[in-house]
């Protein structure tokens, strides 16, 4: 039956591959010449992420059908050859599973409520098409990645994704530091691609072909020593891309991007594109648990450390960067654990409502003129009313209060790397195994995150503005995104939560059993879920008390703990560290290049070919003189020498 | 005894060319080229008188009469080059300096 | 006895255009060369070419170093500054034309076959009708070409030493200059 409606669905994928890349070029090259024509590039690019969005809805159901019938059921598109070079035969085939449809919904459909928000973020700005068209070449590059059905495809989408986030970040380039920052972001990036590129040589020599079916089928035949060498390498890859120690010091200066950028890159799509190729590739970190226990460690410490530091950062969007830096970290717990689906599920939510908490924030520092300090907020609720409802529904999915997607994604995380983190229980620490210790750790996290976000909530909408100017709420354009990202924050999880599962089901393992009400019945997850719950409603309540009842206590703390206050607000001070031992290096090698090599070496070659020329020519001109007598001379002595030759 | 007027022309070309070598003034080049003729023409003859044949006779004659317009066409060079450096030197004229 | 003589003539001949190569005075040069061309002549005639004597005498001695003896009476004041070369260029200019002799003496057969000695070889006269001969009917092609040479150097001579005023452009300030010139000359 899917062969029946295989021609529909070749065009139709493409189509919803490339609207987004044709809104790019017309809004680049066609909106930019008129003033007048600037309003049109953003509602272009948001119809044509809409038309996307439909055509995606109308593959998934597609599936859905397919998926009735068989489990394994994937759409196909052929685009043709694109490498076939003696053993190399690699095409554009894109492939719609589970996996990628959810995924594909998820990129447009939150690109779509980003892309109407941003009409409204950027009406001032006079780089509108260009912020439109590379926004649209995001949204396609992250298609082409979520949709590849061969590694290097998706390699190009990284790189794509990468590339925008770089032009992103630094839009507003006239300022040095946003360029600065977007080049960060490109060269950490780039790090982790290294680690990429070796991975993905290692798979193709090891098995002469990089499409994800094959390598499936090829996985269980390769050397475990082989498999973890591809699997540790292509995880770099995503350290570097999903922001987790020790690659994540480009996120928090990504912020310098405007705020529709951190939404849509740096909260629900780019960095996540880390956890999809894990998820992806998921029949080969099975067969390398010593890998997947190392990503639950990565995982586990760059949540904590990434909690901690939101604790004291005074820029709202810092605490958003970091608290976003720990959510990745917790999904990455989950891979760890084996349980891929899970990660996916909080992927999804935490898109949901991380997206909503920086349109918010996006809507507060648009209200207050550009204020990012929080210091400098106070008592918004009552002058934007809309926004702080969606910013309080949005926090409290975060910390995972009862009923809310959060919630659900969350715990059903920790509940798999308690009980079912087998993978990870070969490593013990006393009478622990490592499982439960990564479990407490996260859980201790997200009573952090309970904490910072509650506090963030405090000093932004409770107690008295402590800025100048007039505040008022944002226009519709602006706050109905929030308000529907809010809203699937909270009911999400509870209505298609199954449906999500159910399409997942070829990356959940099968003994894992994760539907809420099936799990119910088991006491030690009851016990499990009552904790996680407590930690959640007792972290806001600490945060409420600690902030806003009792201002002077905790400012009292903070004189007591100066140095960890002081360590934490600079970020561990690993930014200086890095520079130190990485950065000035690598400047003083580059410069002792280019004195020794480039200015003396090189250039002494090609101006001393032409010195030695110059002198060799003012040498050769005293030949040619006008003296009569010289010439005589030559050609006597000429004369001589031939007769030489001719008569010896 | 042919060898010894070869000798003798020989050495008379020799001559000239020291001459043409040797001296800076245009007019005693021009005497030293005429002597080189002279050479060759007494070679030419010499051959002539061995191989018993007139083609070196005839080759004088010819010669002789190059040699008078070559000394001719010299002659008013070296006249216009007097009237436009006001010099005899060989090395008067320098404008085609490289 | 005739060997002597042409020893004898033959050091003459060469010291003659020693003389004229030594000589520090221009006139005397052209005298010394004009004893020289005297005594080629006689060799010559011992050579048997009596036609091709006389008319040595009549064109160099007499045609080619008049023209030589009237320019040099006619340029006499160029050459009170005359600079002659340095001792560098003479020494140089010696070796090369004694490598020259020695290259050239290579190519003379010396002591091969039988030729005639000088008494014998003075008996052997070319007469006007062999060379006549030779000339009109085996080279009568090399005979035109010189005639039409010397009507080409007569008329080149003549062309060379006007003084002409060529037809100078508008404008240029090229005819002030030739005026200037003039006067300047005078």
């Amino acid at each position: 039956m899917l062969e029946s409606l295989a021609m529909p669905v070749e065009k139709q994928i493409i189509a919803a591959l490339l609207l987004p890349l044709f809104s790019a070029v017309i809004s680049y090259f066609a909106f930019n010449s008129h003033k007048k024509l600037h309003v049109l590039s953003g509602w272009v690019a948001s119809a044509s992420v809409f038309g996307s969005f439909i055509l995606f809805l109308i593959l998934f159901y597609t599936l859905r059908l397919g998926l009735a019938q068989e489990v394994n059921a994937i759409l196909n598109s052929d685009l043709g050859s694109w490498i076939n070079v003696g053993l190399v035969q690699i095409d554009f085939m894109l492939r719609i599973d589970g996996l990628s449809a959810v995924m594909s919904l998820l990129v447009t459909g939150v690109g779509f409520l980003i892309h109407v928000y941003a009409n409204g973020y950027m009406a001032k700005d006079e780089n509108r098409p260009r912020f439109f068209a590379y926004l649209n070449l995001f949204i396609f590059a992250m298609l082409i990645l979520v949709l590849a059905d061969n590694l290097l495809l998706l390699f190009v989408g990284w790189e794509g994704v990468g590339l925008c986030s770089y032009l992103l970040i630094g839009f507003w380039h006239k300022d040095m530091n946003n360029a600065q920052a977007g080049q960060k972001a490109f060269v950490v990036n780039r790090i982790g691609d290294a680690g990429f590129i070796v991975g993905m040589i290692t798979l193709f020599l090891a098995t002469g072909t990089l499409s994800f079916s094959q390598l499936q089928s090829l996985a269980v035949s390769l050397s475990p020593e082989l498999v973890a060498l591809a699997a540790l390498c292509l995880f770099i890859g995503a350290i570097g891309k999903s922001a987790q120690l020790p690659l994540f010091v480009w996120l928090p200066d990504a912020m310098a991007g405007p705020t529709p950028v951190s939404a849509l890159i740096h909260a629900a799509t780019m960095v996540t594109a880390g956890i999809y190729l894990i998820c992806r590739l998921s029949f080969l970190y099975t067969l390398a648990p010593s890998v997947l226990a190392l990503i639950a460690i990565i995982g586990a410490l760059t949540a904590f450390f990434a909690a901690t530091i939101a604790l004291v950062q005074n820029d709202i969007k810092k605490v958003l960067a970091y608290s976003t830096i720990s959510q990745l970290g917790f999904m990455f717990m989950a891979l760890g654990a084996g349980a891929y689906s899970n990660a996916i599920y909080h992927v999804i939510t935490h898109a949901f409502f991380k997206a909503c908490l920086f349109m918010c924030a996006g809507s507060v520092i648009n209200a207050c003129h550009h204020e990012q300090d929080m210091r400098h907020y106070g008592g918004l609720w009552k002058k934007m009313p809309c926004t702080f409802a969606c910013y309080l529904v949005a926090v409290l999915a975060i910390a995972g209060v009862p009923w809310t997607s959060g919630f659900y994604s969350k715990d059903a995380l920790l509940w798999t790397v308690f009980s079912e983190g087998d993978i990870l229980s070969f490593l013990h620490l006393g009478d622990y195994s490592l499982a439960v210790l990564i479990y407490y750790l996260g859980l201790f996290t997200a009573l952090l995150t309970a904490i910072y976000m509650g506090r963030s909530l405090v000093m932004t909408f409770f107690g008295q503005y402590r800025g100048h100017g007039e505040v008022k709420e944002s226009s519709a354009v602006m706050v109905v995104p929030i308000a529907i990202l809010a809203s699937l924050s909270y009911f999400f999880a509870s209505r298609y939560g199954d449906i999500l599962m159910e399409l997942l089901y070829p990356w959940t393992r099968s003994d894992m059993q994760l539907s809420h009400h099936l799990l119910a019945e088991n006491p030690v997850f009851k016990e499990r879920e009552h904790l996680s719950m407590f930690v959640a409603l007792g972290g806001l309540a600490l945060a409420l008390t600690f902030f806003w009842y009792l201002p002077k206590v905790t400012q009292a703390v903070a004189k007591v703990f100066a140095w960890p206050h002081k360590l934490l607000s600079h970020k561990y001070y690993i930014d200086e560290i890095y520079n130190w031992v990485i950065v000035e290096p690598l400047r003083f090698v580059a410069g002792a290049l280019f004195k020794v090599i480039d200015r003396a070496l090189i250039e002494g070659l090609v101006n001393g070919s032409g010195a030695l020329v110059l002198v060799l020519s003012r040498r050769a001109r005293v030949l040619q003189s006008s003296m009569l007598s010289s010439n005589v001379l030559t050609m006597s002595t000429a004369l001589i020498l031939f007769l030489f030759w001719l008569l010896w | 005894m042919i060898s010894s007027y070869l000798l003798l022309a020989v050495s008379l070309f020799a001559i000239g060319v020291l001459g043409v070598l040797v001296r800076r003034n245009v007019l005693v080049v021009l005497m030293c080229l005429e002597l080189m003729l002279n050479g060759v023409n007494l070679a030419a003859v010499a051959f002539s008188q061995q191989l018993q044949n007139a083609d070196g006779q005839v080759l004088v004659m010819v010669s002789f009469a190059i040699a008078a317009a070559e000394v001719t066409v010299g002659l008013v060079i070296i006249v216009l080059l007097y009237k436009n450096f006001y010099a005899t030197a060989t090395d008067a004229a320098q404008n085609l300096n490289g | 006895m005739g060997s002597l003589v042409f020893y004898i003539l033959a050091f003459l001949t060469v010291l003659s255009a020693g003389a004229v190569v030594c000589l520090p005075k221009v006139i005397h040069s052209a005298i010394a060369l004009i004893i020289c061309f005297c005594l080629l002549a006689i060799h010559y005639l011992f050579l048997g070419s009596e036609f091709i004597a006389a008319l040595q005498i009549l064109i160099y001695a007499g045609a080619i170093m008049v023209l030589l003896v009237v320019s040099i009476v006619l340029m006499g004041s160029a050459f009170e500054n005359q600079q002659e070369a340095g001792l560098l260029a003479k020494v140089i200019g010696v070796i090369l034309a004694s490598a020259l002799l020695f290259v050239l003496s290579l190519a003379v057969p010396v002591g091969k076959g039988q030729f005639l000695n000088f008494e014998e070889q003075a008996t052997i006269l070319f007469s006007v009708v062999d060379i006549g001969q030779a000339l009109f009917e085996k080279y009568f092609l090399a005979f035109e070409l010189v005639g039409v040479l010397l009507l080409l150097v007569t008329v080149g001579a003549v062309m060379l030493l006007q003084e002409k005023k060529l037809p100078l452009p508008e404008g240029s300030g090229l005819r002030a200059k030739r005026q200037e010139h003039a006067k300047e000359a005078k």
